[in-house]
């Protein structure tokens, strides 16, 4: 997988609210800084549902990130051809962080919008609505992942579905 | 103050303040407890029998659903099956077994639909053909959004995929909710219209109190004033392991209602003493069997003036079994599908996710009890 400049800004402020953002007072003291490391290889096939999966560069990124409660992240673009379709976003927790409590959680979801529960699966999945996006977040194990899918995308239940497989 | 006095006062008091503490916590508990099996059960794989009878006509939606993207439905009316569904994630399959079921589905302005994947077939003649045909994009919103009373009976398949976020809806147009109590001062088995839970069973009902008619003169806007559906609503939910087995409501005026919405037509027309007089006229002629169906008339006469929905009487019934079983949805095949376009259907075909997920406050609860 190849790394690409062009990750839309809308991707880009969903990821940078939830890496970034603080929730509570439990967490890293504040002036603590903690460095986010680049997850790498989190399992993805090389194409889902005929996008082609690429891996973006989120460096410049994760260098402006303080008191985060991740420790590394990756960044996941789909592409139809030159289209960008979709984003998806592998977060792992730190340590430190009560990622297995409902409500850390739900905080976290909350940063990124209000959202309707559905369950897919076996999953439990928070969906909501960005600027013509949707948005689809669930939790894994010590991992987050946080789908945002272009609204005219014609599957975004079926790539969700296919997403909701990746073990990193 | 004698002691014999004192003793009287302090019993009651304490009758009084015990009364006062099982009325709050108990419906408050019952209600948390109600809420919490209407979530825990809304997103389990299950199946369905969804029955409601208006206006004479019983229309039933069978199905089965695998997860919140995954189900199978089909719409009986008056005993004749009319139509199947099946969806898988973005997918939508439709068959209409009744020809004339086309018609009554069809979008705003659809005409004949779009071309299907054979030449000069377009999707209502397929659907009128009895075919099946096959959206791979088609699929209609995950689950509704606002209030469901004002849609009702437009589409009996979303009515019934509907059914549990609708009594958690009506949760906040009730009175109160509390458990069945046959011992309760206030339950009257002959206003009763539901089945009561067998002893051992394990099944606890949830009762949702009517509330009582408002008052003229003390409504603030005229809209406060007007009687709703929830002032004809008798709803029960009946749970059995944490787990919604059944939901049963009724719209109609019968028995206390019927006697409480004539007091209030009265007041509520006492400065027009010509239309007053009108209502008690038409009222003495009213056999006691169209009795509901007179009083639901004249409140729907009423709102209609006042620019409001009408009420839907109705008695509805919904059934849940294999609740959280293993469940699969199977996809219709073989050459009776063809490819086609569903936004010819009204609430069917690929859109953009706008209208899916325009978050209510009941919604973003729902996160905060997921948890």
């Amino acid at each position: 997988m190849t790394a690409r400049i062009r990750v839309p800004l809308v991707a880009v402020l969903v990821a940078a609210a939830v890496v970034l953002a603080a929730c509570g007072d439990d967490g890293p003291a504040a002036g603590e800084e903690r460095r986010i490391a680049h997850l790498a290889d989190a399992a993805l096939p090389g194409e889902v549902l005929g996008l082609t999966v690429g891996e973006e560069d989120v460096a410049s990124l994760l260098a402006q990130a303080r008191r985060p409660y991740v420790e590394a992240v990756g960044l996941y673009s789909f592409r139809d051809g030159d289209l960008l379709q979709a984003t998806l976003q592998v977060s792992r927790f730190a340590d430190d962080a009560d990622h297995t409590s409902g409500e850390f959680r739900r905080a976290i979801v909350n940063r990124i919008g209000t959202a309707q529960v559905h369950r897919v699966g076996e999953h439990t999945v928070w969906i909501t609505r960005g600027r013509q996006q949707q948005i689809s977040v669930w939790f894994d194990d010590a991992h987050m992942f946080v789908l945002s899918v272009r609204e005219d995308y014609p599957r975004p239940r079926a790539l969700l579905r296919a997403l909701l497989e990746v073990k990193p | 103050m004698t002691g014999r006095h004192h003793l009287l006062l302090t019993l009651m008091a304490t009758v009084v303040g015990a009364a006062v503490l099982a009325g709050c916590g108990g419906g408050e508990d019952a209600e948390a407890e109600l809420r919490q099996a209407l979530r825990r059960t809304e997103h389990l794989a299950h199946r369905f029998v969804y029955q409601e009878v208006h206006d004479g006509v019983t229309t039933v939606v069978e199905g089965e659903v695998e997860d919140d993207f995954r189900y199978r439905a089909r719409l009986t009316r008056g005993g004749r099956p009319v139509l199947d569904e099946v969806v898988v994630d973005d997918e939508l399959w439709m068959r209409f077994t009744q020809p004339e079921g086309v018609r009554a589905m069809l979008a705003s302005g659809a005409g004949r639909g779009e071309e299907t994947a054979i030449e000069g077939v377009r999707v209502v003649d397929a659907l009128e053909a009895r075919r099946w045909v096959h959206d791979p994009h088609g699929a209609p919103p995950v689950l509704r959004t606002g209030d469901i009373n004002e849609s009702l009976g437009e589409d009996p398949i979303r009515d019934a995929r509907s059914v549990l976020r609708y009594a958690e809806q009506m949760i906040s147009r009730a009175a109160a909710i509390t458990r069945y109590n046959p011992e309760s001062l206030d339950y009257r088995p002959s206003e009763d219209p539901f089945p009561t839970p067998e002893d051992g069973s394990g099944v606890i009902r949830y009762d949702y109190v009517t509330p009582w008619f408002p008052r003229a003169d003390q409504a603030t806007a005229a809209s406060e004033a007007i009687a709703g559906p929830h002032h004809f609503r008798k709803m029960s939910v009946y749970v059995k392991d944490g787990v919604v087995i059944r939901v049963m409501e009724q719209i109609a005026a019968t028995g206390e209602i019927a006697e409480n919405f004539v007091r209030y037509i009265r007041t509520f027309l006492d400065s027009d003493r010509e239309t007053l007089a009108q209502f008690e006229q038409a009222l003495e002629g009213v056999p006691e069997h169209q009795l509901s169906e007179f009083l639901i008339t004249s409140v729907n006469h009423l709102r209609q003036t006042m620019g409001e929905d009408p009420v839907r009487a109705r008695t509805v019934s919904y059934e849940l079994v294999d609740v959280g079983d293993a469940i699969s949805v199977e996809r219709p095949t073989g050459d009776d599908v063809i490819q086609g376009d569903l936004s010819a259907i009204r609430g069917r075909g690929f859109r953009t996710l706008a209208d899916e997920h325009r978050v209510t406050e009941t919604e973003v609860a729902a996160v905060d009890a997921e948890g």
